[in-house]
């Protein structure tokens, strides 16, 4: 049976979900504020990494990256709203790319498991 | 068996490893995450050698074209002398061959092409005189036209910039290392895709190239060309320009200025280009003031451009000389 990576299209569906999520995230100001003062190269990287893990994909994420990574913006007031709206734009753009449901769901799962690492408790 | 050269430690590959994995057991930190060429950290840079495609895949053209390689992607079929991205940077002695001024504090300077450089339209160099680097864009074809033409804008309280203005003379000699930079024009597999650059000041420099450059190429799509100043006499090469369109029914020159209300905002230009063409097929080009580059870059991306099809190149000043 196929992973869910393979599922969604692997490496080649990371390259293509990247800037239509990016773009959902910066056009929402709900959450382009934590993007404010971000080098656009590195957030884009970064935002490769982040699918790669919740699409199954290979990755060497641990909860202290995402503890680490994300703490400066949970001083500025990240919280479940905000994960929920990220977690809210991943499945609108895995919708548009094509994606089955089941699939959208199962990376929302992975998604939710981040969640506390990501919010820090 | 293929021998991998970094720094000074030298790699015999084993077979099936690759040149991360070389790397690595040869004591060297080469920086990494997913290590199945998505993440991009493992990326690196083949100073000589041929890396396999399958190493490049994934890749901007622009690095495709520099010897850039995904380091755990990488096992090559011959030798490879690799370094981390940016850490090759090649140094030459030059002269001074002429310098004249374009308008009212921008200089242009033009210096010998020395034995061995070669550099696309739209890179940039480090130049060192009097003991003083400052970051220049490559404003000329410097194969084509003979001559490196760098474009110095007149910096208030500026170490270099105004040595350059005021007592650089014809004959002097400097030092370049580069170049440097991913701003240039690469055809693609068709060269119609629209080409949008805009430029503040003498971020016009590298925008001029790139044009002239990818006119050079036969480029059959659309090209246009803004360029913001704040007052009409910080406008220069505009006759230059005007010219090239008139001879090039597909490239457009629009001079914006900023004391001019609507035609002079750059980022209202730049969403009427997207209202004539394709945001996702255009390639944009932008350059100068970091502020402006940065806000413009985000509204090009949240306009339907690529980010892999924006090429920002923002001009950053050094501190100020106590």
């Amino acid at each position: 049976m196929a992973t869910l990576f393979e599922s969604l299209g692997g490496a080649g569906a990371v390259d293509a979900a990247v800037d239509i999520f990016y773009r959902k995230m910066l056009a929402d100001e709900r959450v382009s504020h934590f993007f404010d003062d971000t080098n656009m190269e590195r957030q884009a990287a970064k935002q490769k990494a982040f699918l790669t893990m919740v699409f199954g994909g290979p990755n060497h994420y641990t909860g202290k990256d995402m503890r680490e990574g994300h703490r400066h913006l949970v001083k500025r007031g990240l919280n479940d709203t905000h994960v929920d709206i990220v977690i809210a734009h991943l499945g609108a753009t895995l919708k548009e790319l094509g994606a089955a449901e089941a699939d959208i769901a199962k990376v929302a799962t992975i998604a939710n498991s981040v969640r506390d690492d990501v919010l820090d408790r | 068996m293929s021998v991998v050269t970094f720094g000074e430690s030298k790699v015999a590959l084993l077979p099936h490893e690759t040149v991360l994995s070389a790397l690595e057991r040869a004591g060297q930190r080469i920086p990494n995450s997913c290590r199945s060429g998505v993440c991009q950290s493992c990326l690196m840079q083949a100073v000589t050698g041929e890396v396999p495609a399958q190493s490049q895949r994934g890749l901007k053209p622009a690095w495709v074209q520099q010897g850039y390689f995904l380091a755990c992607q990488c096992q090559p079929a011959g030798d490879l002398w690799v370094a981390l991205p940016n850490k090759v940077i090649p140094v030459f002695s030059t002269r001074v061959l002429d310098k004249h001024l374009a308008a009212e504090g921008v200089l242009v300077l033009r210096l010998e092409v020395p034995e061995g450089f070669t550099c696309r339209a739209g890179q940039y160099l480090h130049l060192e005189m009097e003991q003083v680097v400052r970051s220049y864009s490559v404003a000329s074809l410097p194969a084509h036209d003979g001559y490196i033409e760098l474009h110095i804008r007149r910096v208030s309280g500026g170490k270099l910039s105004n040595w350059l203005h005021d007592h650089c003379a014809i004959g002097a000699v400097c030092t370049i290392r580069g170049p440097l930079g991913e701003c240039f024009y690469l055809p693609d597999a068709t060269a119609d895709f629209p080409l949008l650059l805009a430029g503040t000041s003498t971020g016009l420099a590298p925008l001029e190239g790139i044009v002239r450059d990818a006119l050079q190429q036969g480029h059959q799509g659309p090209i246009t060309l803004i360029h913001g100043v704040l007052e009409r006499n910080g406008l220069y090469h505009a006759d230059k320009l005007h010219q090239l369109a008139a001879t090039h029914p597909n490239f457009s020159y629009l001079p914006a200025v900023r004391e001019e209300g609507e035609s002079g905002d750059v980022a209202l230009l730049l969403k009427q280009h997207f209202a004539q063409h394709a945001a996702n097929a255009t390639r944009v080009f932008l350059c100068g003031a970091p502020e402006l580059v940065n806000s413009l870059k985000r509204q090009v991306f949240l306009q339907g451009a690529a980010s892999c099809h924006i090429h920002a190149d923002p001009f950053v000043m050094a501190p100020a000389a106590p």
